[in-house]
């Protein structure tokens, strides 16, 4: 039994090596343009209004906040997530959780994150629980490996609310929600939730290799995308975007949790940066990417 | 006006088609671009013609290739989806932009095609973003040559727009005179009306 079930798995394995390899030489064989030349930054945020609470997307907070650096090779990602409670100084607002940063506007949003680490944030992307649960659904789901089990059955929103056992699983949209927003059922709480963010970015990357076998089959990740979130993207940096995610190899993105520790700015629970975020920063800004990539 | 056949897909079709359905109906999409090609092929004017040379005569010049005029079947998608945001309504669509989007690829491809079976290099130039090109022939050389006459064309269009169209993915495939086909899949950015080909390769199924 134990033999059949390994090999079970060892075939799964294999078609998903099959799978994925086919769809980057198809990549390979698209024509495009790639994006300008020099780093390309792109400010991912998930903001906490909008449907299922009241206000719209930029009345929120961004909970959910992801710094997508690609280098100027086009080859290397780093994912940057950033704990909701970091305490900077954000534009607008003055001293503030980083979670602050949208309400003065996504342009401003892109400020605050330029006066942090030094980088250039070329673009911006912002989407709201409703349109992140859509947007999964429509893409087809999203294949993660999820790390521990969650069990989180509060009250509140609900868009916290999720239980699932360990494992890799195909989750819909309403339980990936779940899986990046849960910080209760994590040992690293905020920091452990703010991680598992950018494993989902991960997850959909590798997910949208797989999936995209054609020009054609773009459309239809574009479609998803577009119908439910806000950007600064025009449509043809859009598509260019997309076509460089499918040609770049999932074991070449990296996501790292901005450092820091746990403390007070008066009566507010806060988390101060380390000065290693500071080196991180500084990698970036000269290299594009993280030393454990080059 | 370019007669088209198509349908729209509204909020709640195209959430079903694009989210559960959606490789199945590329699949479905792609045979029903060979099927109408090929059935095109039987009413082509250039069938007839080369059916009704005499076998008597002295052999003369290759025929001339036809004017190509491609069929388009057109499917409408809207991406103006903003109450998942709260930002309100969604956009209407400009169906006479989108028409004129539609419009332009087809014609373009229409000439592009012909200067291909005319021994030309084709009109990439006219359409594709600065910088462009096609190395491997994909969106030139392997749809039509002056040896590959085209005898009927079929040009799956879908357009997505949030009011205005935003983008357009062409699936076109080609029947040729001597019964063989060839297809493509082009995608084009349309800002501000014009489409700007954008992204091309081959078509899913000759990946």
């Amino acid at each position: 039994m134990i033999r059949r079930r390994l090999a079970v798995m060892v075939l799964v394995v294999l078609q998903v090596i099959l799978l994925a390899t086919a769809s980057v030489a198809a990549a390979a064989r698209w024509t495009s343009l790639s994006l300008p030349g020099g780093t390309y930054t792109l400010l991912v945020m998930g903001s906490d209004m909008g449907p299922y609470r009241s206000g719209t997307v930029f009345d929120g907070r961004a909970d959910t906040l992801q710094l997508i650096v690609i280098d100027e090779s086009r080859t290397k990602v780093t994912i940057v997530s950033f704990p909701r409670d970091t305490w900077v100084p954000v534009r607008g607002r003055g001293n503030a959780r980083i979670n602050e940063l949208l309400r003065p506007g996504p342009e401003a949003a892109m400020g605050t994150i330029q006066d942090l680490t030094g980088l250039t944030v070329d673009d911006w992307i912002v989407t709201t629980f409703a349109g992140f649960i859509f947007g999964i659904d429509d893409f087809g789901g999203v294949n993660v490996d999820v790390e521990t089990r969650l069990n989180n059955t509060g009250t509140g929103s609900g868009a916290d609310r999720v239980v699932l056992e360990p494992g890799p699983q195909l989750l819909e949209g309403r339980e990936a929600l779940g899986y990046s927003r849960d910080r209760k059922s994590r040992p690293g709480g905020d920091f452990g939730r703010t991680a598992a963010a950018g494993t989902m970015l991960q997850s959909l990357h590798r997910d949208l290799i797989e999936r995209a076998e054609s020009p054609v089959d773009l459309v239809q990740f574009v479609a998803a995308l577009r119908s439910n979130t806000e950007s600064s993207l025009s449509t043809d940096r859009l598509l260019r975007l997309a076509s460089l995610a499918v040609s770049i190899d999932p074991d070449d993105v990296v996501q790292v949790t901005v450092p820091g520790r746990a403390g007070m700015a008066g009566s507010a629970s806060v988390v101060f940066m380390s000065d290693s975020a500071q080196q991180i920063f500084a990698e970036l800004r000269q290299h594009g990417s993280m030393p454990a990539h080059r | 006006m370019r007669a088209v056949t198509g349908h729209r897909a509204d909020r709640s079709v195209r959430l079903v088609t694009i989210t559960r359905g959606g490789r199945q109906h590329a699949v479905l999409r792609m045979l029903v671009g060979t099927v109408v090609a090929l059935l095109l092929v039987g009413c082509a004017p250039s069938a007839a013609k080369i059916a009704d040379v005499p076998t008597n005569l002295k052999p003369t010049a290759p025929p001339e290739p036809d004017p190509v005029a491609g069929v388009v079947t057109l499917t409408v998608e809207s991406v103006s989806n903003t109450r998942p945001l709260g930002l309100g309504s969604a956009r209407a669509a400009d169906d006479e932009a989108i028409q004129g989007a539609v419009d332009a690829i087809a014609a373009w491809l229409d000439r592009h095609l012909d200067l291909l079976q005319r021994g030309g290099d084709g009109a990439l130039a006219d359409i594709a973003a600065d910088g462009l090109a096609d190395p491997d022939g994909h969106a030139t050389t392997a749809l039509a040559s002056a040896d590959r006459h085209v005898a009927s064309a079929a040009y799956l269009v879908t357009v997505l727009h949030d009011g205005a169209p935003q983008l357009a993915a062409v699936e076109v495939t080609v029947v040729h005179r001597d019964g063989g086909t060839a297809a493509a899949e082009l995608l084009f950015a349309v800002d501000g009306g014009e489409p700007v080909l954008t992204l091309f390769g081959p078509r899913k199924d000759q990946a």
